[in-house]
């Protein structure tokens, strides 16, 4: 379970959100939705811990895993996030008892990473090497390259397998990029903008992709002005904060 | 996943075109250059300083590769995401960097010191204190490449950072003077390697955030 409560972000003297709160249970898909610099790119770095919230904290599995743990749970009722498409999950956010064994602890922030795959607008491709060598590379770091073929023809990328990435279109390197969630045996997802660049194929692959991921039991958090509501099973809208 | 990210550098640096035979090729025209301005006897007392500079000029040039491309193609940002220690990571790129580029400098060091002159018991240690040097330069090419990550004419910026402190490792390098020399140069080696792996990690960190 991954509870984010009473976030704050700020960049330099703005603040760019506040007070914003969530819970998701397994097989729970997010849907991030606000204007340009609403913040969902910068939520999303937040809760990979690649940014610290300026307040509030983020949970996975009852662990601390980001920001204080002093203030959890409360200022439960002080989440401002809007929260649209009549899904009321984040108005009231269960009480999660802690495990003092894992509060904090480099262990949980471990556990939490290797349960956590991202794609960002950076794809991570590497240009220089062939679509092949890339997905080998994830595939070698997670032990999982017996999944390269089926994740090759997921995204149709065979016939590309061996073109170097910088030949390929923005959108091919998109789909070697999404090609890594099949690879990368992890729970949550969190993708920013997936389905920029791709053709309506790969979106439809990519939809179907997130849904099946979200019916295994998987949390996926994704930032996108294309991608339906309808689709998800929350939708957060980050208003403005300015 | 050290020896992932290894292979992967060096995959990447040979077939990038321009890292090994770039460098290497810089490095051979510098010493060529001094070796048509200067006498024969004077290229024969300074090769090894020359070969110092040369070799230091050369892995700058393709320094400025070893984060930005990383942190340009967001890897970066996936590297600070898998549970391991960011300072190894660093370590295998730095390794990585000195296997694809330094290497293939040092290795055609011998014939470089062979037209410039150089007696075989004084290319010998020469070469010795180069190889030496090599980790130290390295080793501050990578600090120096972390500081300038995401500056504009980060490469001018990094020679003016790495170039005053090579100073201390390119006197020792380029000196005629016993075992002395060696010792300080490996005890460079040995304290400024992991330390650029720290700094790295540490100005890496702060860059993604």
């Amino acid at each position: 379970m991954l509870v984010a409560e009473n976030l704050t972000c700020m960049r330099s003297e703005r603040t760019i959100f506040k007070g914003l709160g969530f819970c998701l249970q397994e097989g729970a898909l997010l849907l991030l939705k606000g204007a340009n610099g609403s913040g969902k790119t910068s939520l999303l770095k937040m809760i990979a811990g690649l940014t610290k919230p300026k307040e509030g904290a983020i949970y996975w599995n009852g662990a601390v895993i980001s920001g204080g743990a002093a203030s959890f749970l409360r200022k439960q009722e002080s989440s401002k996030a809007a929260i649209s498409g009549g899904k009321e999950l984040f108005s009231s956010l269960p009480r999660v008892k802690l495990d003092p064994r894992l509060r904090g602890d480099d262990e949980a922030r471990d556990d939490f990473k290797r349960q956590l795959m991202m794609v960002g607008h950076k794809s991570a491709v590497k240009l220089d090497l062939t679509v092949e060598e890339n997905l080998r590379f994830w595939g070698r770091l997670y032990g999982t390259e017996m999944l390269l073929p089926a994740a090759l023809k997921f995204y149709n990328l065979g016939r590309y397998q061996e073109t170097p990435c910088k030949e390929l279109s923005a959108g091919w390197q998109r789909r070697v990029a999404l090609a890594r969630l099949i690879i990368a045996p992890c729970k949550l997802w969190l993708l920013d903008e997936p389905t920029n660049f791709l053709d309506e194929e790969a979106v439809l692959l990519t939809a179907s992709l997130i849904e099946s991921r979200v019916k295994q039991g998987g949390i996926v958090i994704a930032a996108s002005h294309s991608m339906s509501s309808g689709v998800a099973s929350h939708v957060l809208e980050i208003g403005d904060f300015s | 996943m050290f020896k992932l990210i290894l292979l992967q550098s060096l995959s990447q640096s040979f077939r990038r075109g321009g890292g090994a035979f770039g460098a290497c090729a810089f490095y051979i025209i510098i010493v060529t250059l001094f070796a048509f301005t200067l006498s024969p006897e004077l290229l024969a007392s300074h090769a090894g300083a020359v070969m110092c500079v040369a070799m230091l000029l050369a892995s700058i040039t393709s320094m400025p590769m070893l984060f930005e491309r990383d942190y340009e193609d967001g890897t970066l940002e996936q590297f600070l995401l898998w549970p391991v220690v960011l300072e190894v990571l660093v370590l295998a790129k730095i390794t990585g960097q000195w296997l694809a580029v330094t290497l293939p400098i040092l290795l055609v060091s011998p014939l470089v010191a062979l037209l410039a002159g150089l007696e075989t018991a004084v290319a010998l240690k020469a070469l010795a204190q180069l190889f030496l040097a090599s980790f130290s330069m390295i080793a501050i090419s990578a600090i120096a490449s972390s500081l300038t990550l995401g500056a504009k004419r980060g490469g001018l910026l990094q020679a003016l950072i790495t170039l005053p402190l090579f100073v201390p490792v390119a006197i020792f390098a380029a000196s005629s003077s016993g075992a002395g020399a060696l010792l300080f140069l490996a005890a460079m080696a040995l304290a400024l390697w992991p330390l650029a792996c720290f700094v790295c990690a540490a100005v890496l960190k702060v860059a993604v955030e």
